[in-house]
């Protein structure tokens, strides 16, 4: 399996000539694939891919350039290479100015087509050098399950092993999909209770009403159903470290009672009177800003204060885009590793692709989509078109052109806003033209509807 | 007219590519001192010079020069 070899596709109405470029391309080690038509050359793109195409100009069905034209569009990693036994200036500049990688006249000089082939197979074997060194590299860069070498990360790495070892509280900041809990348990394992239990507990995905009794347990008759005493989280990582994942969501009477224990270590169970000594490290994670929440009083200004003692913000993956590629390459071998397949990486422009993402899910979106393309992908490479089909939302399309580097990715609000038109747009039309059954079909009262049209400025 | 000749000249074209590049294969694929490197040599010499004189009459014809 190491050792796949790369996929000449030959495009050619003539039957001896695809043998002979057949026999010619095996020799200089490409496996090859041949059409007889523009048509069946399309068909047999759709269901594998090659890493250069040689193309007649001149077929009774779909000629050359079109066909140029369908696979520089469909996977501007696969190089094409023209040929004709007719060769004139304005084809060559046409063909040349679609992304062709030569031009070649027919009967054509194998000397050229050989170091043609030889560039492709170059250009494989240093990509695939290239994946094999990230890949390599990932190790090194790797941090507690988090992968860096932007200096942030980098910053964030030396922040965690200069306060593991004496933090008491901490609180880490960043986006949803950003690694909080990573950090979190990075202050864990680099501390001096790197043995001990790490706990977490998200609050917002528990019960208001069941909070109190989890994080600080509860005694025998406490409430209805309390059939048996019970230890809270708490009590359960003394001597460890208790995670709060998302404590911005937590209700403010449990707040008082969570600054209680934090500032006194003394944990009293609901339903009980006398309380017990546990030694906790405490670590909360949000994505709020809870510095503005706490001045408009949405969260405990004293407990805010005292859990960020030690803040600990991670950056926007869009912000870190040079991790990109080593958070893809340990991806890459975890998935292919799980999958049981021999991916390598992204093709270059699939890794344009990635790299110009907007990533409003930060690290985790980053991870879904590689998980996706790995199931999706049988080959050593995965290319643009996977990368495409996995990325949600599906981002504009990727412009043709050989070297498509948007100067701004799309943003994420306008995507939506978008979407958002087109489908009130086709609703409507539906309902010709009719707002209130429209706002009946879209599920909004009618002066919704409107306010949404006048937002989306469809009045 | 100047339909027919374009296609009758890629059609050729396709032909002599067989001529030439199977003959190119077998010299590249036979061992230097196979005694049969001279006959696949003249054949490979015969499409050349057919080759040209098929370039030649396509430029005479056309009144144009053709690669």
């Amino acid at each position: 399996m190491t050792d796949t070899r790369p996929v000449l596709l030959v495009v050619d109405d003539e039957p001896g000539i695809l043998r002979l470029v057949d026999r010619f391309a095996q020799k200089i080690g490409f496996d090859v694939a041949t059409a007889g038509s523009g048509q069946e050359a399309l068909e047999k793109l759709q269901a594998g891919k090659a890493a250069v195409a040689l193309v007649d100009l001149r077929m009774p069905d779909v000629d050359g350039l079109e066909v140029l034209k369908r696979i520089r569009a469909a996977d501007a990693d696969c190089h094409v290479i023209l040929m004709t036994g007719h060769a004139s200036i304005d084809t060559a500049i046409e063909a040349i100015k679609h992304g062709a990688m030569d031009y070649l006249s027919k009967p054509f000089d194998f000397d050229r087509l050989k170091e043609l082939l030889t560039r492709v197979h170059d250009e494989i074997a240093q990509r695939r050098t290239l994946l094999m060194a990230e890949s390599r590299m990932v190790k090194q860069l790797e941090f507690g399950g988090m992968v860096g070498r932007s200096g942030a990360m980098l910053e964030l790495f030396d922040v965690i092993r200069r306060f593991a070892p004496h933090v008491r509280t901490a609180l880490v900041t960043g986006e949803t999909g950003t690694g909080k809990e990573l950090v979190a348990r990075a202050l864990h394992k680099s501390g001096p209770r790197a043995n001990k239990k790490f706990l977490t507990i998200n609050c917002s995905a528990v019960v208001e009403s069941l909070f109190e009794s989890e994080v600080f347990g509860h005694t025998r008759g406490a409430f209805t159903g309390a059939v048996n005493a019970k230890p809270g989280l708490f009590e359960a990582a003394d001597g460890g470290t208790l995670f709060l994942d998302e404590i911005g969501e937590l209700p403010l009477s449990a707040q008082a009672k969570l600054l209680r224990v934090i500032e006194t270590g003394e944990v009293q169970r609901v339903g009980g009177l006398d309380s017990r000594h546990v030694d906790v490290r405490v670590v909360a994670a949000t994505n709020r800003d809870l510095r503005a929440e706490s001045a408009s009083g949405r969260f405990r200004e004293d407990l805010f204060y005292r859990l960020s003692v030690v803040e600990l913000s991670v950056m926007p993956l869009r912000e870190r885009r040079e991790d990109i590629p080593y958070l893809t390459a340990a991806f890459v071998r975890h998935f292919a590793g799980q999958f049981g397949k021999s991916i390598l990486g992204p093709t270059p422009a699939a890794e344009r692709m990635l790299l110009t993402a907007p990533w409003p899910g930060n690290v985790r979106e980053l991870r879904n989509v590689i998980e996706r393309i790995c199931m999706l992908t049988d080959d050593r490479f995965f290319t643009e078109k996977e990368t495409l089909a996995c990325l949600a939302p599906p981002p504009t399309r990727p412009d043709p052109d050989p070297t498509p580097v948007p100067d701004k990715p799309t943003s994420h609000t306008h995507l939506l806003a978008t979407a958002e038109r087109e489908h009130i747009t086709r609703v409507l039309k539906g309902a010709a033209g009719n707002k209130k059954a429209a706002a009946v079909l879209l599920g909004l009262s009618r002066r919704a509807l409107y306010r949404k049209l006048d937002r989306l400025g469809l009045r | 007219m100047a339909t027919t000749q374009r296609v009758f000249v890629h059609d050729m074209k396709n032909m002599f590519g067989i001529i030439l590049g199977y003959s190119t294969l077998l010299l590249d694929e036979m061992p230097a001192d196979d005694p049969r490197r001279s006959d696949v040599d003249e054949i490979r010499k015969a499409g050349e010079s057919a080759l040209a004189l098929l370039n030649n009459w396509n430029a005479a014809v056309s009144g144009e020069e053709t690669k």
